[in-house]
């Protein structure tokens, strides 16, 4: 070998091998200390099996062989590995170790190098990582606990004030800053460890000194508060306190609603904790301490620097703000590893798309932010979210996301025209993404006056949802399901609507999505199941022997309640569980699968039974049929609408019946308007028809005429 | 005497390395060092019947600096996945990882639930426990820094794999 080579290879406290025989290896280059230390010699040929060397690289020698018998190009690495000896002295040593099999001039090599220095700093780096990693997990462990523990409570006993009670102990008792106001943000808790925190003596006067710093803190540094009180949201994100010339705090900051058990916000919960150690370690980590760790983007704060420089410079700019939708119920469903790298993708993607000197950030959970530098037309603006929209819109695959898609919505604020202050782009930009966010899948909206109207009106019509909700303003419609073949009345779905005086009706259509996307559902949903029960008892006690059908949305169905709700309700009600259906879409099906059979089975044991609406239009894994408990397929009435006249549609109705069958299940078309298509439906073997060729939704007691009729 | 390839799993800061000091040296240290790579080591382990030598295979944890790396499986006889009972986040990477390993092997593993001297954030009558325990040959509550039940999980693997490799 050249010196040259030997030189180099000495340098990097490397030894170079070539192959002779299997688990044979001659040495090429010279001998290191360690060397010997490790691997055993015979008659000049290092022996590198199991038992003569080292367990670790007897095991990569299986691959490095495959790799030469393939004369694979470039290297094979074995990664980092770890061996005990005795070197010169009688004292243990680490040696780092990492394996290279390399293919030069038909010769089979292999590198062992000594990574000492290497993975001494990678030990440092990662270990600070890995520190502030579960040291936060503490944290937002610590702040959910609080906070569910409230919940849990308040969904027991259903009084604050009593709730209060049975957690003032533990508050006063946390090490984490609580606060908690009423709706006005009037304080009206907070614990010892809030004072410490803003360092406030506990007899300082006022009393409510700590709130006040925080709600400075609040005004000046989150845009966004007004529209999440308004919305009645939680909130996480961080402060930063300088308390000139004394110190400077970095804050960890979560805000949840508390609602009474009718659902009503009373109460606003603050948690905080001090991440100053935190954030210390980040600086000492150099790139974590102003970009976000998992896309390596600049961060919150980071972009709020850059945007207040941009300002300074006085050129026109668009800001964008860009919300991954129902990015909650990927993790949720796929787990937190997809969650990451959707984000990791979607970094990428966009990344790709803008130029060199935009400035993207992660600025939120599921938020990105961005400056479109130079850029003062608002069809310029459009043209780059556009591509942005685009890009996210591709399905996405990685390790654990197998071509999922998802969409986004964008808020734009242009400077100066609409705002000259950070603090207003970022509220303009916010609020215009939470238009779109309610508006249109994959869209973009531009801040304006009127956009500030409608989104307030649209926080109007949640706030009118949780007060109907409040109220119990809704009622109960019923739409007949008849079995085909002898016109029984075997069910009946039970159908929302919302009755706002001089017979004037807000459609499900308005409302559903507000209910989904505020969380409403839950409640709301609860009070479906509620209500049908005692309607389903009502039924049985006039005695009509009809299945009700209930609808179950995603988000209840992820409720961890759900099925203590769904027993407790069946108690109260005493409704029989063999006469309900629940409803639930193809969507909830790609949840973990284990949790979904686990909660499916709980329900069959009770008897209740399983029906996939809106068959054919969802996620198109056939599998879940068989294995899940599921009784009835409802073809979606898409499908059902052209049924006679589109031979497509034919079709794919005709396979749902066939697999249907096939698979023991019951089929159910809804959506039948016409005789024609109720007749194509009878010569097909479909199961039970629901539409209005029979019976449009009605309430309950028109509904009971129509049973009278027919059993008459 | 039988050789046998055991892999140490888990998410990283569980204590995969202080179980097997612990086991291999009988010592545990306060310091979290974390791990780089991987650490080869071997203890024999006697049971009533038989002896067999572990080669315990240390893993670094998996985290977003660290994937999982299937390649390390190959030929293991047995793994054990090290979960943190003060941390539920590391129970639910922990089922993650078990489930990645499931798809490279069919070996029998164990569920540990390390650290059982701290404060729990979950205990073994907990659903989530119950849903993920049916996976394993064993779940075992042990803790590196007071020693309970490190020897008695492996142990316990030992016996198993003998009477596997039995009949």
């Amino acid at each position: 070998m050249p010196t040259s080579i030997q030189t180099l290879l000495k340098v990097f406290d490397c030894v170079a091998l070539r192959r002779t025989d299997k688990y044979e290896y001659q040495l090429i280059s010279e001998t290191s200390d360690w060397l010997d230390a490790v691997f055993t010699r015979q008659q000049g040929q290092l022996l590198l099996t199991e038992q003569d060397a080292c367990i670790f690289l007897a095991d990569f020698l299986i691959d490095a062989e495959e790799f030469w018998d393939k004369g694979a190009e470039g290297t094979l690495r074995s990664g980092i590995w770890t061996e005990e000896r005795q070197l010169n002295s009688n004292q243990l040593t680490h040696l780092h170790l990492e394996a290279s099999a390399a293919t030069f001039d038909g010769e089979k090599l292999l590198i062992i190098k000594n990574l000492e220095l290497y993975y001494k700093e990678k030990q440092a780096t990662l270990q600070k990582a890995r520190e502030l990693e579960s040291s936060n997990e503490a944290l937002i462990k610590q702040h959910d606990y609080v906070k569910e523990r409230l919940d849990a409570l308040l969904q027991d006993s259903r009084n604050l004030q009593d709730v209060l009670d049975m957690v003032s102990a533990a508050i006063n008792n946390a090490n984490l800053g609580v606060l908690i106001t009423d709706v006005k943000m009037v304080p009206t808790i907070q614990n010892p460890s809030l004072n410490e925190l803003f360092e406030v003596d506990r007899n300082a006067e006022p009393s409510n000194k700590s709130a006040k710093i925080l709600f400075t803190l609040i005004d000046q540094q989150f845009p966004e508060f007004e529209r999440i009180i308004n919305t009645k949201r939680n909130y996480e994100g961080e402060l930063y306190w300088l308390n000139t010339p004394y110190f400077m705090k970095w804050l960890k900051l979560s805000m949840h609603p508390i609602r009474n058990g009718k659902n009503k916000v009373t109460h606003w919960l603050f948690l905080l904790s001090d991440v100053t150690r935190i954030k210390h370690l980040q600086q000492q980590n150099q790139q974590l301490a102003l970009y976000d760790r998992l896309t390596e983007l600049p961060n919150r704060q980071f972009f709020w620097q850059m945007l207040d420089n941009m300002t300074s410079l006085d050129a026109p700019f668009y800001i964008l703000y860009i919300d991954i939708n129902r990015f909650k119920y990927i993790n949720d469903v796929y787990g937190h590893t997809a969650g990451d790298e959707l984000l990791a993708t979607l970094t990428e993607r966009f990344s790709a798309v803008i130029k060199k000197k935009d400035i993207l950030a992660r600025i939120g959970g599921d938020e990105f932010a961005l400056i479109l530098y130079g850029i003062s037309d608002y069809k310029e603006c459009q043209h780059v979210a556009k591509e942005l929209i685009a890009t996210a819109s591709d399905p996405i695959t990685t390790d654990t996301l197998n071509e999922v898609r998802i969409s986004v919505s964008l808020g734009a604020a242009s400077y100066p025209s609409d705002a000259r202050a950070v603090e207003c782009l970022m509220k303009y930009a916010d609020l215009a993404a939470f238009h779109a966010k309610n508006s249109n899948k994959n869209s973009i909206c531009f801040f304006s006056d009127e956009l500030q109207q409608k989104v307030y009106h649209r926080i109007e019509m949640e706030n009118a949802l949780r007060l109907a909700i409040e109220n119990g303003e809704f009622q109960l419609f019923f739409q007949p399901m008849l079995d085909v073949q002898s016109g029984e009345v075997l069910k009946a779905e039970t159908l929302l609507r919302w009755p706002v005086g001089n017979d004037r009706w807000i459609s499900p259509a308005d409302f559903i999505p507000i209910a989904e996307e505020s969380g409403l559902i839950i409640p709301l949903g609860r009070w479906v199941f509620h209500q049908a029960c005692i309607y389903l008892k009502r039924l049985e006690d006039l005695g009509f022997n009809v299945r009700i059908s209930i609808n179950l949305s995603p988000k209840q169905f992820n409720d961890k309640r759900l099925t203590e709700f769904i027993n407790d309700t069946l108690k109260l009600t005493q409704a029989n569980p063999k006469a309900i259906e629940l409803e639930i879409t193809e969507g909830v099906l790609i949840s973990d699968f284990e949790k979904m059979q686990h909660s499916l089975d709980n329900f069959k044991n009770r008897g209740i039974s399983i029906s996939i609406d809106d068959f054919g239009t969802g996620y198109s894994s056939l599998a879940y049929l068989k294995k899940l408990p599921i009784d009835n397929l409802k073809i979606d009435r898409s499908f059902v609408k052209d049924v006679v006249t589109d031979d497509n549609d034919k079709t794919i109705v005709l396979a749902i019946i066939a697999m249907a069958h096939q698979l023991r299940l019951d089929v159910v078309a809804e959506g039948v308007e016409t005789s024609e298509q109720q007749q194509f439906l009878e010569h097909n073997q479909c199961d039970t028809i629901q539409g209005f060729v029979f019976s449009r939704p009605s309430n309950f007691e028109d509904f009971c005429q129509f049973l009278r009729d027919k059993f008459n | 005497m039988l050789n046998k390839k055991i892999c140490m799993l888990g998410a990283s800061g569980v204590g995969k390395t202080s179980l097997v000091k612990k086991f291999v040296d009988g010592i545990f240290s306060e310091k979290y060092l974390t791990t780089i790579g991987v650490k080869v080591d071997k203890k024999v382990v006697e049971t009533a019947n038989d002896k067999v030598q572990f080669m315990l295979w240390d893993i670094e944890g998996t985290d977003r600096y660290c994937g999982f790396n299937p390649r390390y499986l190959r030929g293991a006889a047995a793994y054990l996945v090290v979960v943190d009972k003060t941390r539920s986040q590391s129970l639910i990477d922990g089922d993650e990882i078990r489930k990645l390993a499931e798809e490279v092997t069919d070996s029998p593993a164990l569920l540990i639930l390390n650290k059982s001297d701290l404060e729990p954030m979950f205990t073994l009558d907990d659903p989530q426990i119950k849903q993920l325990e049916q996976h394993f040959i064993a779940t075992i509550e042990t803790s590196a820094k007071t020693g309970k039940n490190v020897e008695y999980a492996f142990h316990c693997l030992a016996e198993h794999l003998i009477c596997s490799s039995e009949s």
